[in-house]
């Protein structure tokens, strides 16, 4: 295995809800590697969103550790767990989430805008980046000027753009047909394999589990399964 | 950087919602505009007021005796009135050369007629001068004529006046006054009418030239006030600092009108803080419509939120966002309700506009008569002033949901439909 480019070690997640308590993480451990394409897989409410959002610095663990590029995220406040977000994770969601006054070359923009890149070395970031995920010449749309696909490409585009250490993709093909999907699975895998970006997805797909490398199986909060093809 | 993208969406998300947009900012800028044009007609029926009341009852600045003010003695009197004018006009010259002067003597008595008697506040004053501080001269009912310098017998008894005492042009009145000794009873021809359409002066004053009033009181030469009156009604201070530094050691007491005239000031000044009370009002009402809106927006875009703090952005950035929109709207419609302002005061300062309708050909206030007719006139301060509260109020009203925004989990948010 390369590099470890995610840790998790004894990772607890607890909700509550009422007065029930639920255990969405039961002491989780899981090393990702540099340039890995992995899923992981398993049946609602068996934990992958929850460990993807922990891994994402979108979510505090009850206790455990998780590092990011050695980074351990917890104890990090608001303010440095942003930072992270914005320097060295890239995300895509199930339902796109464009934000929908920018234009599709604006929203592949905005996480360099964020960063404060300069002008110049944005354009030319993002219209390379649009024309490698197949988007040249519709970098004025709207979202909604655009297909599903081609909103979940400018998803893509804008969670690569930056160059992140890591790219979390949550569902990224379960709104789209089975041929968008394949097409968007194709571009994901061709820049992994390619520019060296590492994926990780949470996914029922059988599409997805079809071109990971490693899936690993979640089952009530644990890793039952952890599979290298 | 990051808040030229932040200002664009900002900017992107107002006209999106631009119908919304629209009715909040048309909401500002209308109520803006009508704080304008009600602040400028104010101004002018303020400036109309005091100009009048001013011209007729004192003086930007006057020179009295001292202790006149406070006690309102009509044997206190400024000894020397033409050497005191003297004095005051070369201490004008250095201040407000165009700045003009007239004394005035006030005898209070009764005023006899062959059928009739009537008490009287007689007014001494040097006609050449008056006619070029008030309005006095105009409102000589026709037939009558004005007062000639010269003419130590006649008289201008206020319309109502003439008509309890029963007497016609030309007809003799005896005024019955306490001079300095004894009692004075000095005859007046009656000259002319003065309808001003006020109560008080219509009813009980009259004008005689300056040495016939003097000569009523047995005090040649003095006077009860010498008024200072100016095109630039700003100078007053200056002046007053002028004319008092030129008086040295006389007993005299050098005021501004607002000390001279306390009640009419009074007026302006309650009236203004009423006025602005009601602005206050119609500012939060605004502001709550703002911060409805504001609100709203935000709310309908949680989700939103909730993904670019998740991409990185920081919760500042968010609160930034929403502050800006706050910021460009309150700039927009606030721009828009200066220009209306503006083009809705041009032309009542131009044409004037009537309240004839609905107050009558006059009103009185504070003794002195406003004329139907107002033509407003620019209140810079109060417009720009209310521009800025305008524009401060949207912030303010956006500044609420900004820190709610602000506050967004983004995994939480993300999960809002």
């Amino acid at each position: 295995m390369a590099d470890s480019i995610v840790q998790v070690r004894q990772l607890v997640r607890t909700y509550q809800q009422g007065s029930i308590e639920v255990k969405a993480l039961r002491g989780v451990d899981l090393d990702i590697g540099t340039g890995e394409f992995t899923a992981l897989m398993g049946p609602s409410g068996s934990g992958k969103t929850t460990l993807l959002n922990q891994i994402g610095a979108l979510d505090t663990p009850t206790s455990g550790s998780v590092k990011i590029d050695g980074q351990e995220l917890v104890g990090l406040d608001k303010v440095a767990r942003s930072s992270l977000r914005l320097n060295r994770i890239g995300f895509v969601f199930q339902a796109y989430n464009l934000i929908p006054v920018l234009s599709a070359y604006e929203n592949a923009e905005f996480v360099l805008m964020m960063r404060g890149v300069g002008e110049a070395e944005r354009r030319d970031k993002v219209m390379a980046t649009l024309a490698a995920v197949g988007l040249a010449g519709m970098e004025h749309r709207l979202p909604g000027e655009l297909s599903g696909g081609q909103q979940q490409r400018v998803a893509v585009a804008r969670a690569i753009v930056g160059e992140p250490a890591l790219v979390l993709a949550d569902e990224p093909t379960a709104n789209l047909d089975s041929k968008t999907g394949y097409e968007l699975l194709d571009l994901m895998r061709t820049l992994n394999e390619e520019r060296g970006v590492t994926f990780v997805f949470a996914t029922h797909d059988p599409k997805v589990m079809e071109a990971a490398r490693r899936v690993v199986t979640l089952v009530d909060g644990r890793i039952a399964e952890d599979l290298v093809k | 950087m990051a808040s030229a993208g932040l200002l664009r969406i900002a900017a992107r998300n107002l006209r999106k919602n631009l119908r919304r947009t629209l009715i909040t900012g048309s909401a500002i800028a209308g109520g803006l505009a009508l704080l304008i044009w009600t602040g400028n007609l104010q101004e002018g029926s303020y400036s109309s007021l005091i100009r009048r009341g001013v011209s007729t009852m004192a003086g930007h600045v006057v020179v009295q005796a001292e202790g006149y003010q406070a006690e309102q003695d009509m044997h206190m009197l400024v000894e020397g009135a033409e050497s005191t004018e003297g004095e005051v006009q070369a201490a004008l010259s250095a201040v407000a050369p165009d700045a003009r002067v007239a004394s005035r003597v006030l005898v209070q008595g009764l005023l006899q007629s062959t059928r009739n008697t009537s008490g009287v506040a007689l007014v001494g004053i040097e006609p050449s001068a008056e006619a070029t501080v008030s309005d006095w001269h105009e409102k000589v009912v026709d037939g009558g004529e004005w007062l000639a310098d010269d003419d130590t017998q006649g008289v201008l008894l206020g319309e109502k006046l003439a008509e309890s005492l029963e007497v016609e042009l030309g007809d003799k009145v005896v005024l019955m006054a306490q001079g300095e000794d004894e009692v004075v009873h000095r005859l007046f021809r009656v000259r002319g009418l003065l309808r001003t359409g006020v109560a008080d002066i219509d009813g009980f004053m009259a004008l005689a030239t300056l040495p016939a009033a003097q000569a009523a009181l047995e005090r040649p030469g003095a006077a009860t006030m010498v008024t200072i009156h100016l095109d630039d009604p700003a100078l007053v201070p200056e002046v007053r600092t002028a004319v008092a530094g030129a008086m040295g050691e006389r007993k005299v007491e050098v005021l501004p009108w607002q000390e001279a005239l306390p009640e009419m000031y009074q007026f302006t000044v309650l009236d203004r803080q009423s006025a602005q009370a009601m602005f206050f009002i119609i500012g939060v009402i605004v502001a709550m419509g703002v911060l409805n809106t504001v609100l709203m927006s935000v709310m309908e875009r949680v989700r939103e939120f909730g993904v670019m703090l998740a991409l990185g952005t920081r919760p500042r950035q968010i609160f930034r966002i929403i502050l800006y929109e706050g910021i460009v709207l309150g700039f927009l419609a606030t721009s828009v309700g200066l220009a209306l302002g503006i083009l809705t005061t041009l032309p009542g300062m131009h044409w004037g506009i009537d309240f004839g309708a609905m107050m009558g050909d006059n009103v009185e206030v504070a003794g002195v008569t406003m004329d139907a007719m107002v033509y407003p006139e620019w209140d810079w301060g109060g417009t720009f002033g209310s521009c800025a509260i305008a524009w401060l109020m949207t912030v303010l009203a956006a500044l609420w949901p900004a820190w709610h925004a602000s506050r967004l989990e983004p995994v939480q948010a993300m999960r809002q439909v």
